[in-house]
């Protein structure tokens, strides 16, 4: 496989094409972002390499920053077909886009930051096609939850036994929220990204973040609250039945 | 710190503003008056670290398999992005030509079929004449009316008769 990239992707269209239209930043390395804003100079003769036409060089990029997109594509998603296809979509963007690269800027960053337009880009398209409908939890489901807000501890966190059940309870909560709300809710609380930090990889105002964090956990608390006004009258129902005739 | 102090802290880093102090984190554990203003907040964030953390290394890491896969990925797009203007339009419009040329196709057969339908009842009648033209002379049958056939010296004589009579008259 030995097919030169050179100015293949300055006549391919943005990698982060239908974000940039709702105002996300694009994949553009001047604006650089993240937690380690590290450029490593491997990466650059990587993409010297890549850009030269060599297949190989580029297998390499994949493999050293394969794992972080796989890990943004995980904190948004739970099925292992979905991260797959996020991670090769976010690879062939990467792939075509190379040329736009600016050298001396952080390549992981730039790469994360494509990752996360395409979760993005994906929650958005399963909100158009009306997957999450899912309001209602088990019974066992719904009294675990009431348990935990009756008993939230900054220092106690779920057992590895809790996690699951917590991911599943999650996903159904998630299931309900907007596309933006779920995106500020992922990277705050998995990627643990700061204000600062999503502000520049998003290309928002640090206002405009702070805004649209304060929405989602106010929609996160509607949702919760919501469950737990539904057990209550589940549990009131139950007992009229039990004292009933 | 006040609980109000601890409330605001807890609330700055839940919006990512900067992880809570230790000071408010003790706080928060042993006052049941802030537990419950910020319980929403406190489990969202315990709830979405649960639902982000991989079950298994497997899950953040790439299969064997996904190079391959991204290769035949890359191959795919740069033959779809390499096509010339008209190789593409012609690749978008591939289905409704596909269309068209079986339209093309069925209307062709349908019109050979009629003309080799045509020519063979013509044929028909060609071998009718063929047959009649193919008699010896002597045999030759001339058709009268009501289906009926004479030969050629039959219609002669009756003919000579006829006039014959005509002659005594």
């Amino acid at each position: 496989m030995k097919t030169a990239v050179v100015g293949r992707p300055a006549a391919m269209p943005r990698a982060t094409a239908s974000s940039q239209e709702d105002g996300l930043a694009s994949a553009s390395p001047d604006n650089p972002a993240g937690k380690a804003a590290h450029v490593d100079p491997e990466d650059d003769a990587l993409i010297e390499r890549s850009l030269g036409g060599d297949e190989d060089a580029f297998a390499q990029l994949v493999a050293r920053h394969g794992r972080r997109v796989f890990t943004i594509a995980r904190h948004f998603f739970r099925s292992p077909e979905t991260v797959e296809d996020i991670a090769q979509e976010t690879f062939t963007k990467v792939y075509f886009s190379l040329a736009g690269y600016r050298r001396g800027a952080s390549f992981e960053q730039w790469v994360a930051r494509i990752a996360v337009n395409n979760c993005y880009d994906e929650l958005r398209r399963r909100k158009k096609r009306s997957e999450s409908l899912l309001t209602e939890l088990a019974e066992d489901d719904a009294t675990w939850l009431e348990t935990k807000l009756a008993h939230v501890s900054f220092e106690r966190h779920f057992s590895e036994g809790e996690r699951a059940l917590a991911a599943e309870v999650t996903d159904r909560l998630l299931s309900g929220l907007s596309p933006d709300d779920r995106l500020i809710l992922v990277l705050l609380h998995a990627e643990e990204s700061s204000v600062r930090e999503i502000a520049e990889m998003l290309g928002w105002s640090e206002a405009k973040v702070k805004i649209r964090a304060f929405r989602a956990r106010h929609a996160m608390r509607r949702a919760l609250e919501r469950l737990s006004l539904a057990e209550d009258r589940k549990r009131k129902g139950a007992r009229t039945q039990t004292v009933g005739p | 710190m006040n609980c109000a102090q601890v409330q605001r802290d807890a609330r700055r880093s839940f919006g990512g503003a900067r992880p809570a102090s230790a000071e408010a984190r003790r706080h928060l554990d042993g006052c049941r008056g802030c537990r419950e203003a910020l319980k929403y907040d406190i489990l969202t964030a315990e709830l979405m670290r649960s639902y982000a953390t991989p079950r298994g290394e497997s899950e953040v890491t790439p299969s064997p398999f996904f190079l391959t896969r991204l290769r035949g990925r890359l191959d795919a797009e740069r033959r779809e992005r390499g096509l010339s203007p008209w190789e593409s339009a012609v690749m978008a419009a591939r289905g409704w030509l596909l269309a068209f040329a079986a339209v093309v196709a069925v209307m062709c057969a349908v019109s050979l079929s009629s003309l080799r339908d045509g020519p063979g009842q013509l044929d028909v009648a060609g071998d009718l004449n063929a047959e009649v033209l193919a008699l010896p002379p002597g045999t030759e049958n001339i058709l009268i009316a009501n289906g009926e056939s004479l030969s050629n010296d039959a219609v002669l004589s009756t003919l000579v008769n006829e006039e014959n009579n005509h002659g005594r008259k």
